[in-house]
């Protein structure tokens, strides 16, 4: 299986604000997001030949994305993977273009989650249909991996909330440098600690935002993308991986790995020829719903041998500083989590990265970018990695 | 919510139906076809987890989902003889909440849905007169 690595060239990317937008519908977002992309990629909406559109909970088929750019009967798959919804569009838009099968596409994601009228995302039921199980909205889901790691390791809860708050107040000072982000103030730790408890261990800091927002990539063959623009980005590498319960159903899963991402990961590193993450990934963008969660990641990923993650959070070595920058755009937690839109707004960045145009959080020698996008609970996750790097 | 789904589900939700692989001996709830283990299809035999102990292998502490008793305690019961489910916590005291509690099965009654379906299904708590026992033996 050779997969798609250097096939695949996105040559425009445009990403709405994400927030609170109560005045802008799905059909306004999608439309602020593409024209920035067409835009980007020097094209129209008439030379698009196929496109995915992913989303949660805003539309069912492609028909929003025709509407709202008045695409005129061209095919559009509607793509849902929870929170990897993104990327798995993005992964699918990518096997059309390198097949031959269409030549230039695009492929977009929209949440108005603002629009439901509850905060959170409500409740995750085990059993489907009955009501039977109880309510556990994500948070709780995601402590029941905080409260097992702070055990597995040795670690003190008051300790590793403290730990964990460092990760949300690296995310919100990265986020407040990108005008696009939901939340545009830095936190404290003090702040963190003292903000109200959601689900314990997890607090209020802890909990990425509820937004609306649209992200929208243009892609192509690296062949065709020479005649758009010379600063093309090249796809590596896309991994996806889905979990079927495994940690619910095995009594010796841990609750402190996640083998959805150990899996994605394999699958695109090993397209991307990379053997050393941590060394040869120069940024990642991942899936902070929780700040635990972006814990875990690290370690999930090869960033972070297992269990020495938080050694690793508290030394600084995730930061716009650090050895291995981690969510250079704020991240969930603080630019927000329209769901069908987040991979694509992680590929954003590391597509403005690569090409050098991340303003004031523009990492050094920027080679190689990862995305990572996780959907589901602890015990069965969708996760979809991608890995990008500029041309040669 | 699906009347159907209830009556089909009957076995795990009321009765608390688990299953053993007779391919490899391991338990598994729900019952699932397949083996979560080993694959293996059609080769289930029936495990009355409600009969089981077990003890929090791991649990959080829900203070804004709602429920009237907060915190809602969410746990992840690991079953003496094999298999865990995902449980609610009755009948508790948060200080008492630790990973390693040991829990008994108990059959509740969850909510009232479609004005006037009486949804019934199983919580862990802490086992009977355990936590007195121990406090009258300190």
């Amino acid at each position: 299986m050779s997969g798609i690595s250097d096939q695949v060239a996105i040559i425009g990317m445009g990403c709405s604000k994400f927030g609170e937008r109560w005045n802008a519908s799905a059909e306004d977002l999608l439309v602020e997001a593409a024209f920035e992309a067409f835009e980007d990629a020097g094209v129209e909406a008439k030379d698009i030949q196929a496109a995915w559109l992913g989303t949660y909970i805003t539309a069912f088929t492609g028909q929003l994305l025709a509407q709202s750019l008045k695409l005129e009967y061209i095919p559009i798959s509607r793509v849902e993977n929870m929170c990897a919804t993104a990327t798995d569009a993005f992964r699918n838009a990518c096997f059309a273009v390198a097949s031959k099968a269409y030549d230039i596409v695009m492929v977009a994601g929209v949440e108005k989650l603002k629009d439901t009228g509850y905060t959170g995302l409500g409740n995750t039921n085990i059993l489907p249909n009955t009501n039977v199980a109880p309510p556990v909205p994500p948070p709780a889901q995601f402590a029941l991996a905080a409260t097992r790691y702070f055990h597995q390791y040795g670690i003190n809860p008051d300790k590793g909330r403290e730990t964990l708050a460092k990760i949300a107040v690296k995310n919100h000072h990265n986020g407040s440098m990108h005008p696009k982000a939901h939340f545009q103030k830095e936190i404290t730790v003090e702040q963190a600690l003292r903000a109200p408890m959601v689900a314990w261990p997890l607090s209020l800091f802890d909990c990425c935002g509820v937004s609306d927002g649209a992200a929208v990539a243009i892609i192509t063959r690296p062949e065709i993308a020479k005649s758009f623009r010379d600063d093309y980005i090249l796809v590596k590498g896309m991994g996806l991986a889905i979990g079927g319960k495994q940690g619910i159903l095995q009594d010796d899963f841990d609750f402190t790995h996640f083998p959805e991402t150990q899996a994605a990961a394999k699958q695109a590193y090993e397209q991307a020829g990379i053997r050393d993450p941590r060394k040869e990934i120069s940024l990642a963008e991942v899936h902070d719903c929780f700040t635990i969660t972006e814990m875990i990641i690290m370690e999930d990923l090869g960033f972070s041998q297992r269990g020495k993650a938080s050694q690793d959070v508290e030394a600084g070595t995730f930061t716009l500083e650090g050895e291995l920058p981690v969510n250079t755009d704020g991240g969930l937690k603080c630019f927000g989590h329209p769901i069908g839109a987040s991979g694509l707004r992680m590929m954003y960045e590391i597509y403005k990265q690569l090409q050098g145009k991340a303003g004031p959080r523009q990492i050094k020698n920027a080679k190689l970018g990862l995305t990572h996008n996780l959907g589901g609970t602890p015990g069965s996750f969708s996760v979809g990695v991608g890995i990008f790097g500029a041309r040669d | 919510m699906s009347v159907q789904a209830l009556w089909r589900d009957r076995d795990q939700n009321l009765r608390l139906y688990g299953a053993k692989c007779k391919a490899c001996g391991r338990v598994q709830y729900p019952p699932q076809r397949l083996c979560t283990f080993c694959h293996a299809r059609d080769q289930m035999e029936t495990v009355r987890m409600a009969d089981k102990r077990g003890d929090i292998f791991t649990y959080s502490m829900d203070y804004v989902a709602g429920t009237p008793d907060v915190p809602l305690v969410i746990t992840i019961i690991n079953f003496q003889g094999g298999g865990r489910m995902l449980s609610m916590l009755t009948d508790r005291k948060v200080p008492d909440v630790r990973i390693g509690l040991p829990v008994e099965m108990t059959f509740r009654k969850v909510g009232i849905f479609m004005e006037g379906v009486h949804n019934y299904y199983w919580k862990a708590m802490p086992i009977r007169g355990a936590t007195v026992a121990a406090a009258k033996a300190a």
